[in-house]
């Protein structure tokens, strides 16, 4: 798509002709048409929005309970071809999607669970992003405070949720942002992984109805992006903190 | 903190509203559908007038209903049946097999093939 052709659909109003009108960003005639419609009359977008949610929500939660629990075993607690496993997550963490879509796809096979969330969200809260910024995150975690903690009696578990835990929030709030943004917008694997239509995300049909009703595509785009800014707006200080991986320093 | 605080609150509100929106649509959704009145005819091969319907590009056809996946669950789909009729008069004698789906008699809004619809079913 050249950059004119772009600036054309771009501005595409929300009328109902939905047709292309003229060169310019902001539409003459303004309506809010479309959004009633989103609303009041099209329950096929508000129930692929929920199925955005049902499959991102586990995956978020999933995400929050393993990441940093194989972060702290990766980097705190010894046994053997610990980096060797590390270094096989990173691996796999740097394979584009696609190809991981074929193991994916027959693991799931396996499983039994092709044709349903499953197949997305397992594959999802073991994804080894987080570990891999979380473990990054604590690299430079005094490991006295732990030491001083067991002295004072305190197990594996106690010393990771009241000592290490507290520290990785930066971390993992980032964490949350990325990921939730990264399922958000999930298109292949929704397309490979889901049997009905109806099972898809919005993300997959936004990208199906954008020629064919444009206006509407705009209107549910603008709803579509609302819990991404909301959730950004919420921990964009988190995200700078964690990514640059400043929260705990000596 | 206190902008933590609206963004929290516009995050309840616009959760509010698609709770909200998700049950009205949903309610006025399937309230503004037609409802078309059915009757199986597998067994008699013998159907109403009124359920016949002519072809403008020849031959006639029945509207039977389907299943289908739905986006809130299942939902009924007009699909054309076309047919061979022995006669026509206020019954008509199928020639050929009678569909096995139940057919549509009457509806309240026009309809046509690919209407989703709402059923009543009559008594045979």
């Amino acid at each position: 798509m050249d950059e004119l052709e772009f600036l054309e659909r771009y501005s595409i109003d929300e009328s109902d002709s939905g047709a292309f009108l003229k060169l310019s960003l902001i539409p003459d005639n303004f309506t809010l048409q479309r959004y009633i419609r989103l609303f009041t009359q099209s329950p096929i977008y508000l129930r692929l929005f929920w199925n955005s949610v049902i499959l991102v929500v586990p995956i978020l939660l999933g995400q929050c309970l393993i990441s940093p629990l194989s972060a702290y075993a990766f980097e705190f607690m010894l046994w053997k071809y610990k980096e060797i496993l590390y270094y096989v997550f990173v691996v796999v963490m740097l394979l584009p999607l696609q190809i991981l879509l074929v193991p994916h796809f027959i693991v799931a096979d396996w499983l039994g669970i092709n044709g349903t969330y499953w197949a997305i969200i397992l594959p999802g809260i073991f994804n080894p992003f987080g570990v891999f910024i979380l473990r990054q995150q604590l690299r430079g975690f005094p490991k006295e405070c732990i030491d001083a903690g067991k002295m004072d009696g305190a197990n594996e578990w106690v010393g990771f949720r009241s000592i290490v835990l507290p520290n990785m929030k930066p971390a993992i709030a980032a964490l949350c942002i990325l990921t939730f943004v990264e399922y958000w917008n999930i298109v292949d694997q929704a397309i490979i992984f889901t049997k009905s239509y109806f099972q898809q995300p919005l993300s997959v049909y936004l990208s199906r109805i954008v020629e064919t009703d444009p206006g509407m595509f705009f209107a549910v785009s603008s709803f579509y992006m609302v819990p991404a800014i909301l959730i950004f707006a919420y921990g964009h200080e988190h995200l700078a903190q964690g990514i640059t991986l400043s929260g705990v320093r000596n | 903190m206190l902008y933590k605080r609206i963004v929290i609150i516009i995050s309840i509100l616009f959760l509010l509203l698609v709770c909200l929106s998700t049950a009205y649509s949903l309610q006025t959704y399937q309230s503004q559908l037609p409802v078309v009145e059915v009757k199986y005819i597998a067994s008699d091969a013998i159907c109403p007038s009124e359920a016949i319907y002519e072809d403008p590009n020849g031959g006639y056809y029945l509207l039977v209903v389907n299943e289908q996946e739905g986006p809130w669950g299942k939902e009924y789909i007009l699909k054309q049946v076309f047919v061979n009729i022995a006669s026509k008069g206020s019954f008509v004698v199928l020639l050929g097999p009678p569909p096995v789906e139940p057919v549509v008699l009457s509806s309240n809004l026009p309809i046509d093939a690919d209407s989703i619809v709402n059923v009543s079913y009559l008594d045979n």
